[in-house]
């Protein structure tokens, strides 16, 4: 092959870029950062190393469907921890019907913030609880992180629909983000947590 | 990399429509699935309904809970269908507006999980649903309970990549 002088190659329609970065794909605005279905029971899920994958975006966003090994009826909690900070550093509440009536729900100081629920194992097989979490600013190095959530369990005798919020009293970035259970459970195989990353 | 959430169909009525509108052969890439709607019925009055695969058995196991003028309340039934909020009263150039996420659709070991809000001027709903059934979801309808969808009633579909 020989060597082609670009000024003499009788290209007409050029375009000069300036960045080495020309005709890569484009950053989307609502992207996958990762999934984990889980294909045997599990303690808790963390997505990690966010500062590095996820500071392009504005918010993120878990989408899950979960269910606990907890053979009592109804639910287990959906429990969301940040950075792997166990201290007393949360609050949430919770707006929920069950059904029947309406009725609220809060913790205060608590180390881990309730943003749903997780079918327990006493269900008939292949029912799970399904969470749709936002982590608003979750990079943001001057605001405690705060989450907003809609979820619902529709157990024989415990169906459940409510909102959620909660708050990280850290003005750190995230870093990771912890799913689990009710103490002392773990994840059925089959539940599915995926991470979202939103620009803003 | 592509966008995760992608416009698979929309459909908007330009008149009067009094049958359901179908989204088919979905296609089972997805991990989720996500229904977006602008809706009212002719007579201002009802709810709009979504099945799965043209179950019309009593496979739909629904909870909710809303807010409106006289206060908030729950319920919950295991009927024929999803349903959603009801439109009596939504002035005439009102529609009711109503987001719902289907997750795992395409799955063949969970029965469907479903989540969603929809609401008009007074009353606001939300509401868990599961489709009593392992099934991947091929196929959506979305239709009035009774009557008529009124001209102006958008519905879209989109996948959230897996």
């Amino acid at each position: 092959m020989g060597v082609y002088s670009l000024a003499r190659s009788g290209i007409t329609n050029w375009v000069k870029y300036s960045t080495m970065l020309a005709g890569n794909p484009l950053p989307r605005d609502y992207e996958l950062i990762s999934t984990t279905v889980l294909a045997s029971t599990t303690s808790s899920v963390t997505f990690s190393g966010l500062d590095a994958s996820a500071s392009a975006y504005k918010h993120l966003q878990v989408r899950a469907v979960s269910r606990s090994t907890n053979s009592g009826t109804g639910n287990d909690g959906l429990w969301v921890q940040l950075n792997a900070d166990t201290g007393s550093s949360y609050a949430w509440h919770r707006l929920e019907g069950n059904g029947s009536s309406v009725a609220t729900a809060a913790g205060a100081s608590t180390t881990w913030m309730l943003q749903g629920l997780a079918a327990r194992s006493s269900q008939a097989s292949g029912i799970f609880s399904a969470a749709i979490i936002d982590i608003l600013d979750a990079f943001s190095s001057s605001k405690n992180t705060t989450l907003k959530s809609l979820n619902g369990s529709v157990t024989t005798a415990n169906p459940s629909i409510a909102f959620g919020s909660g708050v990280w009293l850290n003005t750190a970035a995230v870093t990771s983000l912890t799913l689990k259970p009710d103490a002392g459970y773990n994840f059925e195989a089959g539940s599915r947590f995926s991470l979202y990353g939103l620009k803003g | 990399m592509p966008d995760a959430m992608v416009a698979l169909s929309t459909v908007t009525l330009t008149h009067n429509f009094a049958y359901w509108i179908n989204f088919n052969n979905i296609p089972s890439s997805f991990r989720d699935l996500r229904i977006v709607a602008s809706y009212k019925n002719v007579d201002n009055g009802i709810q709009a309904m979504v099945r799965f695969n043209g179950d019309t058995g009593t496979n739909y196991f629904n909870v909710g809970a809303l807010s409106y003028a006289s206060g908030a309340l729950s319920w919950n039934n295991n009927i024929s269908r999803m349903q959603f909020v009801n439109a009596t009263g939504v002035s005439s150039s009102e529609y009711c507006v109503m987001q719902m996420d289907i997750f795992d659709y395409a799955s063949t070991d969970k029965q469907k999980a479903v989540l969603a809000r929809s609401s008009h001027s007074g009353e606001e709903d939300m509401a868990a649903s599961r489709w009593g059934s392992t099934s991947a979801i091929t196929g959506i309808r979305v239709s009035p309970e009774t009557n008529t969808f009124a001209a102006g009633t958008t519905i879209s579909l989109y996948g959230i990549v897996a």
